[in-house]
Order: C-alpha cells, then structure tokens, then sequence
C-alpha cells in the first residue's frame, strides 16, 4: 500500500473521518460564501437606492428653481 | 462597550479589521489542519479516529459559546435597548446552529466506529440536540412577526431561558451515566489529554473562534445594510 494510499485509509477508518472533514468543509465553507454574497448584494442593493435617491433629489431642486426663474 | 453602539462606528471599526481577522482565521485553520491530520498522532485507545476530535470538539465549545453570547445581545436588547444587540444575536444564529449541527455531525461519525452506533439517546448527546432545536427556534421567532420588533424580542426571552440548557450540557457527563467520555481538556486538575493532541486542538479552537468573528463581522454590516436598505425604500415609498 503506498504512503497515500494508507493517509487515506486512516487505518480503516477513513470512511468516518474523510466525511467529517468534508461535511465541516462544506457546511463552513457554504456559511462564509452565503455571507459575503449577502453582504455584496446588499451593498449593490443599497447603491443602486442611494443613487436613485440622490437623482430625485437633484431633479425635485433643480424643479424649484426652474419655477422660481419665469 | 457602548462606544461601539453606535452602527456608522461599529461599521468602521468592522472594515478596519475584518482584513486581518479573515487573514488570521485562513492562517489558523492552515496550521491547524495540517497538525490535526498530518503532525499529530493516532491515539493509542481510538486509533486514528481521533482526527475527527480536532473538528469534533471545536464545534462543540463553539456552538456553547456563540449561544451564550445570543444569550447576552438578547439581555443587552431587553435591558438597555442596546441597537447594535438585536443584529449581532440574529447574525451568530445561523453561524451557532452550524456549530451545533456539525458537532452532531462529527460525534455521529465518530461514535459509529467507537462505540458501534451511530446515535444513543444519553444525556450529553440528546442536550446538544436540545441546544440545536433552541438555535432553530430562535432563528425562527427572528422572523415569526411583521412587527420585526416583537420577534427580536420574543428570540431573546427565548435565547436567555435556553441558557439554562448550558450547564446541563457541560455537566451532563458528571451528572448522569452517559456513553460520552467525560472533560479532557477543561477540568480543575488539568487537561488529561496528551500536548502532542492537545496543542493542534488548541489551534483548530483558535481558527472556529476566528471564523466565528469573521462571519460574525460580515453578517452584522450585512445586517445593517439591510435596515439602511429598509429605511430607504420606505422614504422612497412615501414620497412616492
């Protein structure tokens, strides 16, 4: 049996230690990935509502003065 | 503590140190794996099965640590109304509840071949279950009501009775026959458990407590972005 061969037979175990690891890789991995692209997201999200917001604004004020210059 | 209230403060002190804190945790879990699988040794008693102890474990004292401290935003939220409580207990839930499920998980795979069952219904095995349901049920009452407010606080009611189910768990193997081993490594005399294990295990603890903070960090500014995001389309709403 080569030297890999026997790391990952795990003395006969490997079939119940390789799936732990596997399972915390996905589960944690899974976690950090569903976070971070929430965060990216929402920070789209709230960009793109910034900008909308800051356009009312400038149109609603420039408006007023057009109405205040005849 | 109540300098870091303030959520445009705690947002900048999270960007400042979110770099390194991610860094850290990518460094820990580096070493740690590598020592938890190549650099330590098999047990004498379990074989090599104790390998899955370096995960086992970490999940464990992590699940008990990230729901006491839901337990403490949910009184930091009734008592002082503290702003920043409510989305930190709503950001560790998800990440505790993994924890929980995980060491299920792990202490499943791991009885299997030691004790010949996949699952026994004693008092360690069935408590970490009972603290998985509280994570489950916790995260649910975050988002039983319309009124986000009621939810926040029926989940810290809920959080802060749960606490009780701590202690039970850390003690339930001195306190009742159980198949689970009892402490190790946490004990008034001393870890019992050899530094050629005990030291890997100790830096597999350090890297979960770092992943923790990390997601910890990201999950809240994600929260709080959501609030701003909220608080937006609702202006936009009214003077629409």
């Amino acid at each position: 049996m080569s030297t890999l061969d026997t790391f990952f037979n795990m003395g006969g175990h490997g079939a119940f230690i390789w799936p732990c690891y596997a399972f915390a890789a996905l589960l944690m991995g899974g976690l950090a990935i569903n976070s971070w692209q929430s965060l990216a997201r929402r920070k789209r999200q709230l960009a793109h509502l910034e900008g909308q917001r800051a356009a009312i604004k400038k149109a609603t004020v420039t408006g007023a003065q057009k109405k205040e210059k005849p | 503590m109540h300098r870091f209230a303030n959520p445009g403060r705690f947002l900048r002190l999270a960007d400042a140190i979110l770099p390194w804190v991610c860094g850290a945790t990518v460094l820990s879990f580096a070493v740690g794996l590598y020592w938890a699988l190549f650099a330590s040794p098999a047990d004498y008693q379990q074989g090599e099965t104790v390998r899955i102890m370096y995960l086992h474990v970490p999940s464990a004292w992590m699940s008990l640590f990230v729901y006491i401290v839901i337990a403490l935003a949910g009184a930091s939220s009734l008592i002082w109304r503290h702003p920043l409580a409510d989305v930190a207990a709503k950001s560790a839930a998800p990440i505790g509840a993994s924890f929980a499920f995980l060491t299920l998980v792990t202490g499943s795979l791991w009885g299997k071949p030691m004790w010949g069952t996949w699952w026994v219904w004693d008092a360690r095995l069935t408590s970490m279950l009972v603290l998985f349901f509280l994570y489950l049920g916790h995260m649910a009452l975050m988002h039983a009501f319309e009124d986000q407010t009621r939810g926040y606080r029926a989940a810290a009611i809920l959080a802060l009775v749960g606490v009780i189910n701590i202690p039970i768990i850390k003690f339930s193997v001195d306190w009742w026959s159980t198949l689970h081993q009892p402490a190790s490594v946490i004990r008034l005399d001393g870890p019992t458990i050899d530094p050629s294990m005990l030291w890997p295990l100790l830096v597999m603890v350090l890297a979960f407590k770092l992943f923790f903070v990390t997601l910890l960090l990201v999950r809240m500014k994600s929260e709080l972005l959501a609030a701003r995001i909220r608080a937006l389309s609702l202006a936009a709403v009214r003077t629409a």
